[in-house]
């Protein structure tokens, strides 16, 4: 424990993972309510297209990705919303497009000292000071915006219909969401990898729900799940030498099959005796 | 805009509406005073919920003229706490994490206003319309773990949880049971003696619309009828809103002056 904190660059992840998994855990509760799991998905391999674009363009992977993340899910809700097509469909041509253009800007830039995988499936070792103090400034925007706005994300989530009839701006809600959740996404990509961070938006809130109907408790458990799987996964990586993202998300699968029996167990015990 | 003491709580002018280059409203008016229980009956796929929709500012009408209490309605717009609406019932998810009360508080968001939390008032208020709809002692169980009726009646509550002055109900009495129907449609007449509310809301049950409502309108994408509930109840009208090979099974209740003022 004293060694593993005594390195500089493990106290950084480990700093970086308890705001990111806060951040992921408080958006996952209104991914999961609100059905958007599938374009957390969409937009963390889209963000692929941003990292290889600035590696094409010689300047930071991260600060191209952010605007390449929130325009694709923006551009995601634009079009489920308009379009005639399902969201899936919208999801499934955006995300392999972005991936593809990815491609293609990796293919043009003749440098390969971009460590790209580590993007992928993240790497605690990429984790510079510089990291840190966006992680630090984009949590603390997007866990604000949450507190402020809770109440209007639960209604939107709940009752997206009455919602709008008594005067919710429902689109921007959802816009202002999707970016929220871009941002996220974004700023857990070194860390946990552009492959894996969706299931950060997906088994906080979905464990949480396993084992509560009430919202307060249900975003506790989620943000608890979310610093379990992460900073037991990091100490996991660091001793048995595995992916940091990998390690995580394997964790934070195990808390939600826990809890999905747990939750069964719970509402058996609960049903009505016949 | 100044308060008309006369002011109509809805108030719809030749409204045309399109879907899906189909015309599901053709020239559509109607007249809604405030005090008043306006039922809208139709069969289904008769327009009825396009017309909640466009009263709601929802969607806007291709053709016509809307008023709803005295401004053209658009959402999102912060007026709305002024309206109560009861969406169709549809089952919430299981697993949703919000309380019977939880809901019932989210119809007084409109009055607070982003930024604003519910406070004691608000909860005290939500646990009083609670009681209204007879669900008191159901306020802090989970919403999903209720029964489709009940659902529909914190629904109802929610509805009227921001003291609206208009109150759109489509198909209100879906699930509830005919003891739980009569004590609603008590609750409605008395809310609309005591605050003057105005209550507009469409089934397709004719039973239920013309045994508690002030006036009625008979729609099938056009009106057929506006009057008097009794005054629809004749072969000719139902056959119009229903189509032909209806089996008229109500009871011969003709009322001479609603025909006269249909017929002029």
């Amino acid at each position: 424990m004293g060694e593993i904190l005594a390195l500089e660059f493990m106290r950084r992840a480990l700093a970086a993972g308890v705001i990111l998994s806060t951040v992921l855990a408080t958006i996952s509760f209104f991914v999961v309510l609100r059905r958007f799991s599938f374009i957390g998905v969409g937009v963390s391999h889209s963000a692929f297209g941003g990292v290889a674009l600035g590696a094409l363009l010689g300047v930071s992977p991260t600060a191209v990705a952010i605007p390449f993340a929130v325009g694709v899910a923006n551009a995601i809700g634009v079009v489920s919303r308009k379009g005639k097509i399902g969201i899936d469909a919208t999801i499934g041509i955006f995300f392999s497009l972005a991936m593809a253009l990815g491609i293609i800007f990796i293919g043009l830039s003749d440098q390969y000292n971009v460590d790209l995988f580590g993007y992928l499936f993240g790497s605690i070792l990429a984790v510079t000071t510089g990291d840190l103090i966006l992680t630090a400034v984009l949590g603390a925007v997007i866990l604000g915006l949450t507190l402020v706005l809770f109440k209007e994300f639960l209604f939107v989530a709940f009752d997206e219909e009455v919602a709008r009839a008594s005067g919710l701006p429902v689109v921007l809600l959802d816009h202002l969401l999707l970016t929220m959740l871009a941002l996220a996404v974004v700023m857990s990509i070194k860390v946990i990898g552009i492959v894996l961070v969706s299931a950060l938006l997906v088994i906080p809130g979905a464990t949480a729900l396993q084992l509560t109907r009430r919202y307060g408790p249900a975003i506790v458990y989620s943000i608890v799940t979310g610093l379990v799987a992460t900073v037991g996964g990091l100490f996991l990586s660091y001793y048995a030498d595995l992916a940091s993202g990998a390690t995580i998300v394997t964790v934070a699968s195990f808390i939600f099959f826990v809890a999905l029996l747990f939750g069964r167990f719970r509402r058996r015990a609960h049903a009505p005796k016949s | 805009m100044t308060e008309n003491k006369d002011m109509p709580a809805v108030e719809l002018r030749g409204i045309w509406s399109r879907y899906d280059g189909d015309w599901v409203l053709r020239n559509v008016s109607l007249t809604c005073p405030m005090g008043s229980i306006f039922g809208i009956v139709g069969p289904n796929g008769g327009g009825k919920t396009t017309l909640l929709r466009i009263i709601l500012g929802l969607m806007s009408p291709d053709r016509g003229e809307v008023r709803v209490l005295g401004k053209v309605p658009r959402a999102p717009d912060r007026n709305h706490s002024d309206v109560g609406y009861l969406p169709q019932l549809s089952l919430a998810h299981r697993d949703f994490p919000v309380s019977a009360l939880d809901v019932v508080l989210m119809g007084r968001y409109a009055r607070l206003g982003i930024l604003r939390r519910p406070g004691a008032g608000d909860r005290a208020r939500a646990l009083e319309t609670l009681g209204l709809v007879g669900m008191a002692d159901r306020a802090e169980r989970p919403f999903g773990s209720l029964s489709g009726g009940e659902q529909q009646r914190v629904s109802i509550a929610r509805a009227l949880a921001g003291d609206p002055r208009l109150l759109l109900l489509d198909e209100p009495s879906t699930g509830i049971d005919a003891v739980g129907q009569e004590s609603f449609y008590r609750l409605l007449a008395d809310l609309r003696d005591r605050t003057g509310l105005a209550v507009v809301m469409v089934s397709h049950d004719i039973g239920v619309i013309t045994a508690h409502t002030d006036r009625i309108a008979c729609l099938n994408r056009t009106i057929h009828y506006h009057g008097a509930p009794d005054g629809c109840l004749n072969r000719e009208i139902l056959e119009r809103t229903y189509g032909a090979g209806l089996q008229v099974v109500v009871h011969d209740r003709e009322c001479p002056t609603c025909e006269d003022e249909r017929d002029g």
